[in-house]
């Protein structure tokens, strides 16, 4: 590998980083499995720092690196224990080191003196005993509020400033962690016993210069980092492009050379023609001589082609391979931090990581950093038990918290699972009943999922106590929001007394999807593969009529269908004899949407489709296929939803109709909720009261169908995925033919700044959930309607 | 045997190369004319436009607000959306365009031949382009703007507006497009 490109100091910074991330998951399992043998590749990542450390003259940092390679040669030799207290110090010291290498050139001499004190008082501490494990419990920062948007990487955050209310990763809430408080006195050491002095967190506030230096971002274009071995493979699959570009010249040249024997033979047919001096076998020779020049360039055109079709589909996958990284980027934090939190809240965990190798798209992974953390500091304080709480229920000593990353049906799920207490479904109920969120009625009927969906409401929290941790209810909302901007949902799955498991899915990438490519109307779209149960051809003569609806028989079941040129508004050719229908997954059943054939299955590179055309119902984005022919994206959610919402309403061919002149006559509403139980309460109390109901299951859902439909009011939730509320009427006043459609929000958010927020997002009333008990909805519905039909 | 007459013209070139005796007062008089011939030339060529033919109407657009032509490629269809200017979506070397019907959008009926000679004619900003059919784009077409014509009256006043002169071809008359009209009519279609 050619280094010549970087300075001695960046190469320091390299070896920093690297041995840092070592030392920091080395200690974790030391202390974890008490092996002196775990702690030779520490003494030697301790050492090599200290070496980088000398030549560039980071004194400080060879102070440091010294002391705890001193500490380690002696835990190694067992001269002394290995015992929690001695891990935080090490754990401080490696915290340090990782910090230097952010450290910018020039700011090394007011690093070196900004932390002399606290790393002199360190070593003094690692030369030391360490004090007992029971008075050793660090103290922990309040929990950070987890924003939608955090920084690219811990390791890339250099600036750790404590005074930022802006997001924070996992790394930066470490490095601010105040000095160990040792209660316990280590014998014959006066300094060690006295709390570190304050030039300890400086280490976390360096230097206003030294900040800004570090953190700057390099101007110009955005680099990210891509694996060695994906930048290999691109080189040689490039190479062998060119290799492959040459062999066509070699081609044409032969080409050529057939096109002169081609002239010859024309020659000697003339000769023949003229003078009769050639025979029938010189002519039979030349030709054989052509035929066979022709064959063997056809042959090898044909592996050309072959080979150049691989060596392209390869190179394009190997490319789109470049935006993946493993899971386990964004899991590095984890034992560390499920340590740290552990210990400080006198509990016993450890963390199980499993699918770190789960390819994931960076920018899926960076999305996943905040909520990831949230989760798992959640988990610890308010799922895992203190150690006597396990111990009267005769758990295992040490809790267990699993991590764990797989790809499931085209999308990637990540579970946050522990072997805690589980939450308390009654006493959940009776806090949404306390809190009046929805009557006892309705919560005695909800489902669990829509019990535990109320923790993902911000405020809301069913922790006892607020700890310094959690417990304010602050942070599931923001993981439930970042996980919605994916286009991902998040659920809990809870057991009293066994644990609880947050799962989320996202999709694997935003860039890139397997998609089955069909045709409607003659053109084709790729429809995503993880929101596909299968696809089948049939006759255009197995099409069933029942109640006059379209259905099939596939596979020993009859499914409804829809045709697919129908529901996407466009003319097709209804009479073709041979069609495919494709089986999309629905929430309540199996529904078949008619496509004139299957083309094949395709990676398909997304595009965003064109801002210009604002939002085109049932297409999420474009690509264009392999062959350069265009091809469109379909939102299977939503043509789903949308076709049974149409089938339901008799508006899809085939269904039964309804008169158009009776529909009229009464006031269209559309209530736009996520949740079925509301939805349904919302559609009842509405129909009861004599409007025309339909219905839509989030903010995107409603945006297309107020595109398809005219409605005289709209009742939305705010908190819904895809699209929220505050969205959905931003756009609906943005939107010319929009404007003036009344939005009425109901939320269970009933504090003034959310209603402030939904109301300066345009929407003309909003009521909170409790408007159900009594007349406020269905009279604020009326009221407005009036107000804008007169 | 070397050739004599090359030897002698490289002679010659030499001599020539190193020949620096200042001209006489005519042979600049010469020269400026001969400069000034052709900036004459130039300014008489200062409008310069790509000549496409839709249908039996003649076009010129303007040629510094041409992205590219390209072969004409069928445009995918857009779901829900029926406006007649709105053509549909093409892949354009890579790029996602949208494509738009010229001949809508001026206020005639036409359809496409799709045969050999068609071609698209790609308007507007890279990551916002707006491509056209056009059945030939047989090139470009120079002329002065003293010899454009005024655009006839039942152009003008067809409503269309997007013809904002005539301009002299070898086919008669090609009418000069107004782009930012054009570009503007075709933002408002897809919204619609």
């Amino acid at each position: 590998m050619n280094l010549g490109g970087f300075s001695m100091f960046d190469l320091y910074k390299a070896e920093a980083e690297q041995h840092g991330r070592a030392l920091s998951d080395g200690l974790v399992a030391l202390e974890n499995a008490t092996d002196p043998s775990l702690v030779e590749p520490l003494m030697r990542a301790a050492h090599s720092i200290k070496g980088a450390a000398r030549i560039v003259g980071f004194e400080q940092v060879v102070t440091l690196a010294h002391a705890m390679e001193d500490c380690l040669v002696r835990l190694q030799r067992a001269q002394e224990p290995i015992v929690p207290a001695r891990v935080d110090q090490l754990l401080k010291g490696t915290d340090l080191l990782v910090q230097s290498a952010q450290v910018a050139e020039a700011d090394v001499p007011a690093w070196n003196t900004a932390h002399a004190a606290a790393i002199a008082d360190l070593a003094s501490q690692l030369q030391q005993p360490a004090a007992a494990p029971t008075t050793t419990m660090p103290q922990v920062p309040a929990l950070p509020q987890v924003q939608p948007e955090t920084p690219p990487t811990a390791s890339s955050s250099a600036s750790p400033s404590t005074t930022s209310n802006g997001p924070r990763s996992a790394a930066d809430i470490l490095q601010e962690r105040p000095a160990l408080p040792t209660s316990g006195p280590a014998p014959a050491a006066p300094a060690a016993a006295a709390p570190l002095p304050s030039a300890v967190s400086t280490h976390a506030a360096p230097p206003p210069t030294a900040a800004s230096t570090t953190t700057k971002p390099v101007a110009g274009e955005s680099s990210v980092m891509v694996r060695s071995r994906n930048l290999d493979r691109l080189m040689r699959l490039s190479g062998e492009g060119m290799v492959e570009a040459r062999r066509l010249e070699a081609m044409q040249a032969r080409l050529r050379a057939i096109r002169t024997r081609e002239r010859s033979l024309e020659d000697l047919f003339d000769r023949r023609r003229q003078r009769q001096d050639v025979s029938d076998l010189d002519l039979e020779q030349a030709h054989a001589a052509i035929r066979n020049e022709v064959a063997l360039l056809e042959a090898d055109l044909q592996a050309h082609l072959r080979r150049t079709e691989e060596l392209s589909t390869t190179l394009h996958h190997e490319a789109i391979d470049c935006r993946m990284r493993p899971f386990g980027d964004t899991c590095l934090t984890i034992p560390r931090t499920v340590r740290d939190l552990a210990r400080s809240l006198d509990k016993d965990a450890s963390a199980r990581l499993e699918g770190q190798s789960v390819s994931v798209d960076r920018d899926i992974l960076r999305k996943l950093e905040a909520p990831l953390t949230h989760l798992v500091r959640n988990a610890l304080d308010h799922g895992i038990e203190s150690r006597a709480e396990r111990a009267g229920s005769g758990k295992r000593a040490q809790a267990t918290l699993r991590v764990s990353a797989s790809h499931q049906a085209g999308m990637l799920v990540v579970e946050i699972a522990d072997d805690g207490r589980g939450i308390d479904l009654g006493r959940l109920r009776a806090k949404i009943i306390e809190r009046n969120l929805s009557t006892p009625e309705l919560v005695a009927r909800m489902s669990d999922r829509e019990l535990t969906d109320f923790l993902f409401l911000p405020g809301f929290s069913t922790a006892k106590a607020v700890t310094d941790l959690s417990g304010r209810g602050v942070g599931l909302d923001v993981v439930q929001t970042t996980v919605h901007e994916v286009g991902g949902s998040v659920e809990v799955q809870t057991e009293l007394g066994r644990g609880t498991t947050f799962r989320m899915r996202l999709p694997v990438t935003l860039s890139v999807l397997r998609a089955a490519i069909v045709s409607i109307g003659g053109e084709p779209y790729a429809m995503p593969l993880a929101r596909m149960e299968r696809i089948d051809r049939l006759d255009h003569d197995a099409l069933e009529h029942v109640e006059g609806r379209l259905a099939a028989r596939v596979n020993d079941e009859v499914i409804g269908l829809v045709r697919g040129d129908e529901l996407l508004g466009i003319p097709g050719d209804a009479e073709s004899g041979a069609l495919a229908v494709v089986s999309l997954l629905t929430r309540q059943r199996t529904l078949g949407v008619i496509v004139d054939g299957f083309l094949g299955e395709e990676d398909v590179v997304v595009q965003p489709l064109d801002e210009r055309l604002g939002t085109v119902p049932h297409v999420s984005s474009a690509s264009v296929r392999q062959s350069g022919e265009l091809v469109l994206i379909l939102d299977a959610d939503a043509m789903a939803i949308d076709a049974t919402r149409r089938l339901d309403e008799g508006t899809l061919r085939g269904a039964a109709a309804g008169s158009e002149d009776a529909r009229s006559r009464r006031y269209r509403v559309l209530v736009v909720e996520d949740s079925l139980t509301v939805r349904e309460v919302e559609r009842q109390m509405l129909t009861r009261a004599g409007y025309m109901v339909d219905v839509a299951v989030d903010g995107l859902d409603g945006w297309n169908a107020l595109q398809r439909d005219r409605y005289d009011l709209v009742l939305s939730d705010v908190d819904m995925p895809r699209i929220n509320g505050l969205e959905l009427v931003r756009r609906i006043r943005a939107d010319r033919k929009l404007a003036s459609v009344p939005v009425v929000m109901v939320s269970y958010k009933d504090r003034e700044e959310d209603r402030l927020a939904g109301l300066e997002a345009g929407a003309t009333a909003y009521l909170t959930k409790g408007a159900f008990h009594d007349r406020t909805l269905l009279d604020t519905v009326a009221d407005l309607i009036a107000a804008s039909a007169g | 045997m070397a050739d004599p007459g090359a030897t002698g013209g490289h002679a010659r070139t030499e001599r020539n190369m190193t020949d620096h005796r200042p001209l006489t007062a005519a042979e600049l008089d010469a020269n400026a004319e001969a400069f000034a011939r052709v900036i004459e030339r130039e300014r008489a060529t200062d409008v310069h436009a790509v000549l496409a033919r839709v249908g039996s109407s003649w076009i010129a657009v303007p040629a510094a607000r041409v992205l590219r032509v390209t072969r004409a490629v069928k445009p995918h269809r857009i779901p829900h959306r029926s406006h007649r200017a709105l053509r549909g979506l093409a892949n354009i070397e890579g790029e996602v365009a949208i494509v738009m019907d010229l001949a809508s959008l001026c206020g005639f009926s036409w359809s496409p031949t799709g045969d050999d000679a068609a071609r698209m004619i790609v308007l507007g900003e890279r990551g916002a382009a707006w491509a056209f059919e056009a059945d030939e784009v047989p090139g470009t077409v120079a002329g002065n703007s003293q010899d454009l014509l005024a655009a006839p009256l039942t152009v003008a006043a067809s409503g269309a507006g997007f013809t904002t002169h005539l301009m002299p071809c070898a086919t008669g008359h090609a009418g000069i497009l107004d782009v930012d009209a054009l570009l503007a009519a075709c933002a408002e279609a897809v919204r619609a």
